[in-house]
Parts: structure tokens; sequence; C-alpha cells
């Protein structure tokens, strides 16, 4: 095991071959997981914050071309042969997909599946691995364990499924979780439930996890540190608190002042105009420039570099200097 | 304030067919008694978690699927009794916006004929329709010369404009938004609410707002009506939903939203409902929230629940309710409910 970040990327890009040429989906992300850490990749819709994730696992069709580097543990992954990934994913790293119905084989039942990661690893084997896939959907809170390992993923509910899917996830004790929207799908009194249950198994395990989302409430509440992705490139990173407290980057602020907030009521919004860049067309320069209501000249000319603004926290912006201080904004109505 | 629309105990029960014969061997119980006011010019919020029964309910009203029973008025008259032809004219008072801005416009259809077809409908001449829809369009937001282009040329939040701009057309007193914002991404989102907030103003109309969505939901609403398997648990205006929730279940929804303030949500005592939602095919007896309830007692499974005024403007359906400013862990008073 080598002393350094569990994961560290570096300058990773991922393109997709299409009609119209290569259409770059990430565009030099570069972050390190800590041992143990949460980190939360944030973003909207094509922003390239789920590809990021399953580039780094090589889930990614043939088509899909991955530059720069994702080191684990030391080990680089870009370009790894595929029985040397193989040994990894699933053992030392473990996705959790947003929607467990598709992400299971509806003909097997859950427990031969969790059975089935194990036995591959070589964690277990047989009937002590059925009895521990019992064990393991116990610890993800899924009554009457022993019955349900014998049901298919169909007599399941949304809930009880990403359940197992956790389960599945934890039982070879991976030291890092990549949850890719685990709660979207779900009902808001089961996220908690599950969201509850992932940080219950994190404490015990002391497995790393990337949590990506859209959501920055379940962020608020579940990352040490924040990675605000838009149009491929990582825009804003900090700890959880800096990021949300003191955004210093337009898109952040414009994120958090377009989210309605239970706890506060009768402000107007103050929505972002227009829609996130497709990735097909994506502008030359700053990929927020035609959206932003600070931009400037340069800003279309050319992408900002990411640039430390305090201890830690980091903003990818031409106009840093020149911001006004971020309060959140709502004007009564 | 005169009351737009009355709903009086709706009832909307799907039959479950099974067997070679196709017997009806049971039934959905998707809205299962719910009445509430919809004032002019007046939001009113309608949220719950799936299988609540409440896209059913908004189709009901508008007959889009047929209540099995109940009544409902608007502007005092008798909308489920209305023929054909009388419910085509009321339906121009009362119009529709879908979740899903790609399955709800025509893909071969020009938007300027998706917005005007209503008219036309309605009986409006080619060229009117044409001049209107245009008029339409520069109200949500879009260039009028768009008009000839088609839905895929347009992303997610313009084509929800569409689907507004389609609903405005006829010039109606109401308009039911089934989950409209829920499939767009947060920063166009608000750009939405934001529309529909101005257009509220500016044509004078009642929105009934359905959602999963609370943050968004109270955000928006003048009053809150909170669903669960098909009831109603509680109706409040926002202000008192949020700081007086009376409903167990309103304060377990309260309590599970996450809020984007890490210093919120790291101090929250969540409240973290155990249990999945029942089927609605076969729902539980008495509450219907008994079997997730933390302060379920005897009489939970014996008797429903009444929806009674607990203090002005706030009705709740509960044999227990919560008083103001007393929150479920309080009541509970033990520490394994909560985190």
């Amino acid at each position: 095991m080598s002393s350094g970040p569990l994961l560290e990327l570096n300058e990773l890009g991922i393109s997709f071959k299409s009609k119209r040429g290569m259409a770059a989906a990430v565009r030099g992300v570069s972050f390190s997981v800590e041992r143990g850490e949460s980190v939360a990749v944030v973003g909207e819709s094509g922003s390239g914050k789920s590809v990021t994730a399953l580039g780094l696992l090589g889930l990614l069709p043939k088509s899909a071309k991955i530059t720069g580097s994702a080191k684990f543990n030391g080990e680089e992954l870009v370009g790894l042969e595929s029985s040397k990934m193989r040994a990894i994913r699933g053992k030392k790293i473990s996705m959790i997909f947003q929607d467990p119905m598709t992400a299971f084989n509806p003909v097997y039942t859950i427990g031969d599946q969790i059975v089935e990661a194990m036995e591959e690893h070589g964690t277990a084997e047989g009937k002590a691995a059925m009895s521990r896939a019992a064990e393991l959907l116990e610890m993800v809170g899924v009554p009457e364990p022993g019955q349900r390992v014998h049901q298919y993923p169909h007599e399941f509910s949304g809930g009880m499924r990403q359940r197992a899917m956790i389960a599945m996830a934890i039982s070879n004790s991976p030291d890092l979780l990549i949850a890719d929207e685990p709660t979207t799908a779900l009902d808001v009194t089961v996220q908690a439930q599950v969201m509850e249950v992932l940080a219950d198994i994190r404490e015990e395990s002391g497995a790393a996890m990337i949590l990506i989302t859209h959501d920055l409430g379940l962020v608020a509440g579940s990352a040490d540190r924040v990675q605000v992705m838009y149009g491929g490139k990582i825009f804003e990173r900090g700890p959880t608190n800096e990021v949300f407290y003191n955004p210093r980057n337009p898109y952040t602020q414009g994120l958090m002042s377009s989210m309605p907030r239970l706890d506060a009521v009768g402000e107007r919004l103050i929505p972002i105009h227009g829609s996130p860049p497709s990735i097909m067309n994506m502008p030359e320069g700053c990929a927020f420039a035609p959206r932003c209501r600070f931009r400037q000249d340069v800003c279309d000319e050319r992408s900002a570099d990411l640039e430390l603004v305090s201890d830690l926290h980091m903003t990818r912006c031409h106009l840093t200097a020149q911001l006004p201080d971020y309060v959140r904004e709502g004007t009564k109505k | 304030m005169s009351a737009l629309l009355e709903v009086d105990d709706l009832v909307t029960h799907f039959p479950i067919r099974a067997g070679l014969f196709k017997r009806t061997v049971g039934h959905v119980h998707a809205v299962d008694g719910v009445s509430l006011t919809v004032n002019e010019r007046e939001t009113v919020g309608v949220v719950g978690e799936s299988g609540c029964g409440k896209t059913t309910f908004g189709r009901s009203l508008l007959r889009l699927i047929e209540p099995t029973s109940g009544g409902v008025r608007f502007r005092g008259e008798d909308v489920i009794g209305a023929n054909k032809d009388r419910m085509r004219e009321l339906r121009a008072q009362m119009q529709i916006v879908f979740q899903d801005p790609y399955a709800s416009l025509n893909p071969r259809m020009p938007i300027s004929d998706i917005v005007s077809e209503p008219l036309r409908i309605h009986g409006t001449s080619k060229g009117e329709a044409v001049k209107r829809a245009g008029e339409l369009l520069a109200a949500v937001g879009l260039l009028p010369e768009h008009g000839n282009r088609y839905p895929h040329e347009f992303s997610g939040g313009q084509r929800q404009r569409i689907g507004i701009a389609r609903a405005l057309a006829l010039n109606p007193s109401l308009i039911v938004l089934d989950e409209p914002v829920s499939a767009l991404d947060v920063s166009v989102q608000a750009q939405v609410i934001n529309l529909l907030e101005d257009l509220q103003n500016e044509f004078d109309l009642a929105y009934l707002f359905i959602a999963h969505d609370l943050s968004v939901v109270r955000h928006i609403s003048d009053r809150v009506v909170v669903m669960y398997l098909g009831r109603v648990c509680e109706v409040a205006d926002s202000a008192t939903l949020y700081e007086a929730p009376s409903h167990p279940y309103t304060q377990s929804l309260l309590s599970a939203v996450p809020v984007p303030d890490p210093d919120i949500e790291r101090s929250r005592r969540r409240i973290v409902l155990q249990g999945d939602i029942p089927s609605p095919a076969n729902p539980p007896s008495g509450c219907r929230f008994r079997t997730r309830c933390p302060i379920v007692q005897e009489k939970c499974a014996a008797e429903v629940p009444p929806l009674v005024t607990f203090s002005p403007g706030q009705e709740v359906a509960c044999h227990f309710p919560l008083k103001a400013g007393e929150t479920l862990l309080d009541r509970i008073g033990s520490v394994d409910l909560a985190h």
C-alpha cells in the first residue's frame, strides 16, 4: 500500500466518437480522495460527473477515449488491462448505481448475486458466502435477511433494492465506494433511510466515498469536500463548509441562489438563464460564460485555470478578484 | 376570496384484473376521499411520495381519469355531471401541464401548432391562432419566430415553457401543474418557477401544483396539501406547514428533506421513518400512515381519523396530532429513532 492518496485523478479526459467528431465529456479533471473521506462531485446533467466515475473504472464502451491519469493506491487505472481492472473493481472499488432495478440481474436471486461478487474475488465461497450475504443484508437494514437472500430483485421495493446494492458493494470490504446518484430514484423518506445506512456502513468499515449527485442538500449532510463540475471541468472545489458558505465561482453561486429552500420562504429565486451546454457544442472559452452574469470578453476567449482562493479552496474563473462577496440572494416577494 | 374549484370526497379506484376472463379481483385505492378548495388566483400545492395518489387526483378532477365517486365543482358548476360538449368548454378554463417535457409534446408538430392547437379545437381561425401562438410564446419567454421549429430543437426547460404556453392558450383560470419542474436541472427549475409566478400575476391564474419536492411546493404555494396513500394527512398554509406541522407524516417528510446547509444538516436530529409505503391495492385499515408512524396507538388501526380543523388555516387527519412547537421526537421520547 502506498502512502499517497487513495485515488488521484490527474488531468483525466474522456471523449466519445460521434458523427460530428470527438465529443469531450470530461475535459481535464484532477482531484484526489484520501482514505476514509467523503468527496462529493456535484453537477447538472451533462457536467461529466457520472462519466468520470465510469471512466476510471473502465466501464465505458470501447469508443470512449480516455486520457490523463487515475491512480488508485499508486496503481494506474487508465489503460489497465481488463483482468487487472476486474481484480480492483468490485473488490477495492465498488460502485452503487442510481437505478437498482437495472443494476441487478432479474433472473438471479439477490443472494446469488451478492455471493457471485464475493466468489469472484475469493472473499467467501458456497454456503459460507450465502450466510455472509444474509449478514450483509441485515447490516444494511433488510428485514428477514435469511428469507430475502432467496428472493428476486422484483420482490424488493426500491429502497430495499438500493440497500441490497449497498450490501453487494461492501461485500468485499472495498476501500472506496462510488455512489452515483444513489437515492435519486427513491422517495424522500426512503432516501433518508438509505443515506443513513451509507453513513453507518462507512463509519464501520472506514471506506472512502465519492458521492456523485445533483442534490446540494445531500452533499451538505454527507461530504467532507465538494467538487463542483460544469461542462466537463471542475469549476470549484473545497471543504464543504467553504463551498456552501463562501462559494467563489459564479456558477456555484448561481446554483445556490436558484434553489428553493425548505427553511426560507417568500424569496424570489434568482435563476441562471439559459441551460447547461451540450457536450457536442461546448463554448470555446469558459463553459459557463454564455450563462454568466459577470461575463467579460476574456471569458469567451479561453477557459480559466483552477486557482486557490484560500487554503484548499479553488475556483476556475477569470474574474475572481473582481467578484462581489457572495450573499445568498433572494429578494422578498 | 371566492372558491374557484371545490373538490368533495373525491374517490378514484382502479380495478385490478386477473385470470383468463380478466375478472376484477381488487382495487387500487389511488385516491380515497380527498376534499379541497382552490380559490381564485391561489396556488395550492399537493405534495406526497410515490403512490400517494397526487397525480391521479389532478387528472381525476379534470376527468382525464373518470373518478369513481365524489364531487368536483368549478365556479359552482358540477364538473362530474357535465356532458361531453360542456366538459370541453369547462376544460378551456381548467388546463394541465405535464411532468415530462419530452413526452407531452408531439415531435412531428412545429411548436406554433402545438401551442395553438387548443385554440383551433375551440374554433379560432388558422390566421388568428398563429398570431396568438406568437404572443403566447413571447409570454413564456421564447422567441415568436421559433414557432416553426420542432420540439427536439429545444432544451428541457424550453419545452416545459412550450407546455405552459399551450396551457395558457385558452385563457384558463386554473392550471393543474403535475410535477412541472422535476425533470429539469436545478438552474433551469428556478427559471420555470419564476415564470409560473409571473404568469400567475399577469393572467390571474390559480394553480394546483402537484410535486414530490417539498422545497419547491412550499416555495410556490399559498397552501399545501400533504397526501399519503390516497388520503389527505394535513392541509395548512405554507408558513404553518413548515413552522408547526401537526401530522406525524408531515413532520417526518419535512425532517427527511435535506437542506443545502452543512451546519444545519450536521446538527439536525432527523426522524427516519422505518419501512416502505404500503401498496395502495391493499391499504392499512384505519389511518393509512399507521404502519410507519412512530407514535401509533391501537385506535389508529380501528378508526379512520377525519380531517378536522386543528388551528386557523390548518386541518389535520390524525387521532393524536402534534401541538404547535411539539416535535415527533419529543413525543417519541426515545433516542433509537432519532439521529
